[in-house]
């Protein structure tokens, strides 16, 4: 996907909603008082979409709950030392909808949409741990896809992410 | 007490480029970005990339260990990488207008100057040219190989032995963590810049290094990586060898580019 007035990826219907992070934090303590897995629709302003929307756009790093990006996810566009406040949005009728679920150590696939600089990800918080860098696509396509992140021990184990190289 | 200092660089370490590395060859895709897009007719497009040398990327913190002076400045927190400081907000992204877009990284498509762009954008034509006469290669391999090890070295018998004493030696100073990832992964901390830290996460961090120290945590960790990643460096000498190759043309070409050649 080359564009960067947010390319959707895959599955995502019908139209954008902007939501801030504090926002996503807000709406996901109601989530998780109601139940771990119950989801909670936020409101939707139609306007360009941003990170922690759950829209998977450009210039995004986007990590998903279960392998070849299906499932929960999130959209980080910048560095954030510590994944223990986000929350994983699911595909809700017309658009993605904040859950209860943490992102902390959930992630199983994974993409980096950004076209300039590279991704890290480190297992453990501030920078703590493994680490894997995921570099940007340079081909044209649709960003760099990790599709399966199990078979190397790093499935359910990422904690913060952050940028690098870029040009 | 253990004063062992942490190994941080490991067998398969050498796969991982440098901080200046990584600062030359950013240095050369920009240049040849930016001369792409002047070429396009963009002549006030500007590359983002550093003059600095941001961070290494194999450090003690693999193992969860900061030297405990700098746990106790900074708790448990990064200086932000300098090499990502320019890079654009996202408001400033949507403002650019879609010709520059399409000339940077869609390409394929003739532009309102006439002039065509190349297929993939300028961001692929810098990536052909910086990787010209580079052999293919897994390039996530060098990072899969280390979580595999690292992986295996939580299990060892001995890292298992010196995480219980660490927690016992954190106990004795007030602190109950099961485990030293619990420590490091407090909720309490991870979202503060350094300059905001807490005096509580100072005093944590300094405690769970000085601890780390004392039960030899993570020399007993980077020992057991170390071995873990001879094993794998055996069983992968192929693919790694492959890598190797493609790493030495990248930063060759890279060298060529900056003296002002063409690879």
């Amino acid at each position: 996907m080359t564009s960067l007035m947010k390319p959707l990826i895959g599955d995502f219907p019908g139209s954008m909603m902007r939501v801030t992070h504090a926002m996503t934090r807000v709406v996901a303590a109601l989530a998780g008082i109601a139940l771990g897995a119950s989801l909670a629709v936020v409101s939707a302003t139609p306007a360009l979409a941003d990170e922690h929307d759950g829209w998977c756009g450009g210039g995004e790093m986007c990590v998903f709950e279960h392998e070849n990006r299906v499932g929960g996810r999130h959209d980080y566009y910048n560095a954030d030392s510590s994944y223990v406040d986000d929350r994983l949005y699911y595909l809700w009728g017309s658009g993605p909808v904040i859950s209860g679920s943490g992102v902390n150590d959930m992630a199983s696939s994974l993409v980096n949409n950004e076209t300039r600089c590279d991704a890290i990800l480190w297992e453990d918080i501030n920078s703590g741990g493994g680490a894997l860098i995921v570099p940007y696509d340079d081909t044209g396509g649709s960003g760099f896809r990790v599709n399966d992140l199990r078979p190397w021990g790093m499935n359910d184990i990422f904690s913060s992410s952050g940028w690098l190289n870029c040009v | 007490m253990n004063t062992a200092p942490v190994d941080e660089k490991s067998p398969l370490s050498v796969y991982v480029d440098t901080a200046e590395q990584r600062r030359n060859m950013t240095a050369a895709r920009a240049a040849l970005v930016s001369s792409c897009m002047r070429r396009l007719g963009f002549t006030d497009f500007k590359t983002v990339e550093s003059k600095e040398a941001g961070p290494e990327l194999i450090t003690s913190r693999r193992y969860l260990y900061i030297e405990p002076a700098r746990a106790a400045r900074n708790g448990y927190a990064v200086e932000p990488d300098p090499t990502s400081r320019n890079r654009p907000t996202e408001e400033q992204v949507r403002a650019v207008p879609m010709e520059e877009r399409r000339a940077l990284t869609g390409g394929g498509v003739t532009l309102s100057s006439g002039v065509k762009a190349p297929e993939g954008g300028c961001t692929r034509e810098a990536g052909q040219i910086l990787s010209s006469k580079a052999p293919r290669a897994n390039r996530l391999l060098v990072w899969q190989l280390m979580a595999k090890a690292a992986a295996s070295a939580r299990k060892d018998a001995e890292v298992m032995r010196a995480a219980t004493d660490w927690s016992a030696c954190m106990k004795q100073g007030g602190y109950a963590y099961a485990t030293p990832e619990e420590a490091w992964n407090d909720s309490r901390w991870g979202r503060q810049p350094v300059a905001a830290v807490s005096e509580e996460e100072r005093k944590v961090a300094t405690a769970d290094m000085e601890c780390k120290d004392r039960s030899g945590y993570a020399v007993r960790l980077s020992e057991a990586q170390i071995a873990n990643e001879k094993q794998l460096l055996e069983q992968h000498a192929d693919e790694l060898k492959a890598l190797a190759r493609n790493r030495e043309a990248l930063l060759r070409n890279t060298e060529i580019l900056l003296q002002g050649g063409r690879p």
